[in-house]
């Protein structure tokens, strides 16, 4: 199990540059909304951003969707 | 827009003074908390500007240099109190004379600084009873035949008053550090209603009070 650490960056007192670190990597997709600091014990309330699966159409294969952009070039003919 | 500080987001604390640490040139100070200098070192002192009796807050840790003394403190909220008046003053000498057509006055240095401090009186509070044993003797009994007795006792007090209290990275914590003698102290019971007490402390100036502003960091 890893222990997710809060280190200061660049501006320590600026809660956006504040790095969410999971053992010695960087979580990239935390985005930090507000920080706190009471005496040490460090809190951070923080936005995951995952981005959503790619669609439908990039699931098909290469062959169907390359059929499928003819198709339509032909229609605007 | 200014931020308008609140009542509400202010509080007394009393501070507990913890053990002394002496700096030696490689170890920091231990505690990311509060700190009373008690001593600089002569040459390399890594207090800077401030002074013997001054706060300071130890973030980023600091290394003190053999000869730099500092004591911890640890403020806790006084939880039984309600308002705190606080008020200071200066002596002002008329140095009016015949020609003035309004009276004038020379400006006197030293600032005296005094408050009070009234809430409710709690039982089993330690430091309640850290006020009230300015006062009274206090005789703790088990019953099981341990008897503890707290005689009465003087010194300063190491208040906090927060003007404005938060830990959120990027605002600043004020602080007047009030360092005091109780003077007085009121403890009402009324036929009813809760038990009332009301405090005087004066603040005492060779403690080197003061209102530290502080920035809150990752």
């Amino acid at each position: 199990m890893i222990d997710l650490r809060i280190e200061p960056g660049e501006n320590p007192a600026s809660a956006q540059d504040i790095r969410l670190m999971a053992g010695n990597e960087r979580v990239g997709n935390a985005r930090i909304l507000k920080a706190f600091n009471d005496d040490g014990k460090k809190t951070v309330v923080c936005e995951i951003v995952q981005e959503k699966e790619s669609g439908h159409k990039n699931d098909k294969p290469e062959a169907v969707r390359s059929e499928g952009r003819k198709k339509s070039g032909k229609i605007g003919e | 827009m200014k931020e308008r500080l609140s009542g509400r987001k202010g509080y007394l604390a009393l501070a507990a003074r913890g053990v002394v640490e002496s700096g030696n040139g490689v170890a920091a100070f231990a505690t990311e908390g509060w700190y009373k200098i008690t001593a600089k070192a002569a040459v390399g002192s890594i207090f800077g500007e401030l002074m013997e009796g001054d706060l300071f807050y130890n973030k980023p840790a600091r290394i003190g240099a053999t000869g730099d003394i500092a004591v911890p403190l640890t403020p806790r909220i006084l939880a039984f109190v309600k308002d705190v008046p606080n008020s200071r003053s200066k002596e002002k000498f008329d140095n009016t004379t015949q020609v003035d057509e309004v009276k004038s006055y020379e400006e006197g240095t030293k600032v005296d600084a005094s408050g009070s401090f009234s809430g409710y009186m709690i039982d089993g509070d330690d430091d309640a009873d850290e006020i009230l044993n300015r006062f009274t003797t206090i005789i703790e009994d088990n019953g099981a035949g341990a008897v503890v007795r707290k005689s009465l006792k003087g010194g300063v007090l190491d208040f906090f008053l927060y003007r404005k209290k938060t830990a959120e990275v990027g605002e600043v914590e004020i602080i007047d550090y009030i360092p005091s003698y109780m003077d007085q102290l009121q403890t009402d019971k009324p036929m009813d209603g809760p038990q009332l007490f009301n405090g005087n402390y004066t603040v005492v100036g060779s403690e080197r009070p003061s209102q530290y502003r502080r920035t809150i960091t990752a």
